[in-house]
């Protein structure tokens, strides 16, 4: 066997490829051949030092990174749902459409009052507290506490998923949350000032409503199980 | 576009009707012709029929699992990326890329057994469409020394060390076909059947290319005298 057909059969013959004549053959060369033995021991140290390279390792965040992404790529099969069950929530509309109406709502309110606030200043509501409004005003505190409990529920619900609401829809969440806190710290200061206005004491529980529903509205579009026949629908 | 994407992963041919040789080494055989019997019993099918289980669950959106696929397969397909770029950051997009790609098309893999196949010819594809499209990243690969931090594994001899040195000096330097085969075969352990499916080339064709590949390293280690 000549050293050029020698080498090429090296290859095989250290995978253990060849057949058992090849193999004798093979080994009959390399008896007698040191150049061969070269590249036969060469090859080895090559393949050896090769299969015990070092790994490497992406870095801790990359799963995370992975997760991020398959999730983006998963929410518009949710928006379909969403969309196809014909929701009028608040969310089903475009960003823009949900900001103007959460704030024409907030402002409503604020408009509200400062309304009643001034008529009750100046007298021309003529507010008397009776007995029946007396109660009217512990119900509405209570109420109040009502709301507030269920607010802070929702609320540790909502940051709980913070991170899993696309961006845009967790800036326009934040935009709207602030809008009617705004109207909520108004009202009470107005119920404060004026603790027997029942119209003021109304504007704060509608308030309290308001946020009720977004963070509903909010825990609502959590992104939901995969479901690869929507994704596929979407896709 | 579910058929565009399908497109983009099974772009290479497919040998049909191969049966595994008996060789198990890093990798265990991971590709496997449908019709083969496998011994349930050993510790290699008891590990691939772990996997096999996560690769169903990952098809039902089953997170967890598809967490165990990653943790698995994340070493070996990032220094496979990295060793296609010398780059840790391209190596990272690229992991990233594959594991996006293949979750978001897992349903529609036929047969959990074909996984490990599909698996790396993404990333394959990923990283050979990195070199590509994105040869200005080449130009500021990382030297070694920088992501020595990132490897793993226990200390080597001096030696042994320049040999490891040298020997990715030489990989970096190879021409991609050859690299493929090198390091599925060489560094991976994949075994020929296996290499000519991910990559899509004859049988023939993987060990005249490791060949080559093997030869071309030789000269390049004789030239620096490391061997």
């Amino acid at each position: 066997m000549k050293c050029s057909k020698a080498k090429k059969l090296i290859n095989d013959y250290i995978d253990g490829q060849l057949s058992d004549s090849l193999n004798l053959q093979v080994e009959h060369h390399l008896e007698h051949c040191s150049g061969c033995q070269k590249v036969l021991k060469d090859l080895q140290k090559i393949i050896s030092v090769a299969r015990n390279l070092e790994e490497h390792s992406p870095s801790a965040g990359t799963w995370m990174a992975i997760q991020q992404r398959l999730d983006a790529q998963k929410r518009p099969s949710e928006a379909f749902v969403l969309q196809r069950k014909e929701r009028s929530h608040l969310f089903s509309f475009s960003p823009a459409l949900r900001y103007g109406l959460s704030a024409a709502f907030v402002m409503f309110i604020l408009a509200g009052v400062v309304f009643f606030s001034f008529l009750y200043r100046n007298g021309r509501l003529g507010f008397h507290l009776k007995k029946d409004q007396k109660y009217t005003l512990a119900k509405l505190s209570e109420a109040e506490h009502h709301y507030q409990s269920a607010i802070k529920a929702l609320m540790e619900a909502v940051s709980a998923q913070e991170e899993t609401i696309d961006p845009e829809l967790a800036e326009v969440f934040r935009h709207n949350l602030e809008l009617i806190d705004t109207s909520i710290n108004a009202c009470k200061q107005a119920v404060l000032q004026h603790p027997d206005n029942m119209e003021v004491q109304n504007y704060l529980l509608a308030s309290y409503r308001k946020k009720l529903d977004l963070l509903d509205e909010a825990i609502a579009v959590r992104p939901l199980s995969f479901n690869e026949k929507e994704l596929k629908t979407i896709i | 576009m579910i058929q565009a994407v399908l497109t983009e992963t099974f772009p290479l041919k497919v040998i049909k009707g191969f049966r595994c040789a008996t060789i198990n080494r890093i990798t265990g055989g991971w590709i496997m012709n449908q019709e083969e019997n496998t011994n349930t019993s050993s510790p290699e099918a008891q590990k691939k029929e772990v996997i096999f289980d996560w690769v169903r669950r990952s098809q039902q959106g089953d997170s967890e699992a598809m967490e165990s696929i990653y943790r698995h397969f994340k070493n070996r397909l990032f220094s496979l990326a990295y060793r296609y770029t010398y780059n840790p950051a391209a190596a990272e997009d690229i992991l990233q890329d594959t594991f996006v790609k293949v979750f978001t098309n897992l349903s529609s893999l036929k047969g959990e057994k074909t996984f490990v196949g599909w698996l790396y010819r993404i990333a394959i594809n990923n990283c050979l469409t990195y070199i590509r499209e994105k040869k200005k990243h080449l130009q500021r690969t990382v030297p070694l020394n920088d992501v020595e931090h990132m490897m793993s594994g226990k200390k080597k001899p001096v030696h042994e060390k320049l040999i490891s040195k040298s020997l990715e000096k030489a990989i970096e330097t190879m021409p991609t076909k050859l690299k493929s085969v090198f390091l599925l075969y060489d560094v991976q352990g994949f075994k020929h059947e296996e290499v000519a499916e991910i990559l899509g080339c004859s049988v023939g064709t993987s060990k005249s290319q490791l060949f080559k590949a093997r030869m071309k390293i030789r000269k390049h280690l004789e030239k620096n005298k490391i061997i």
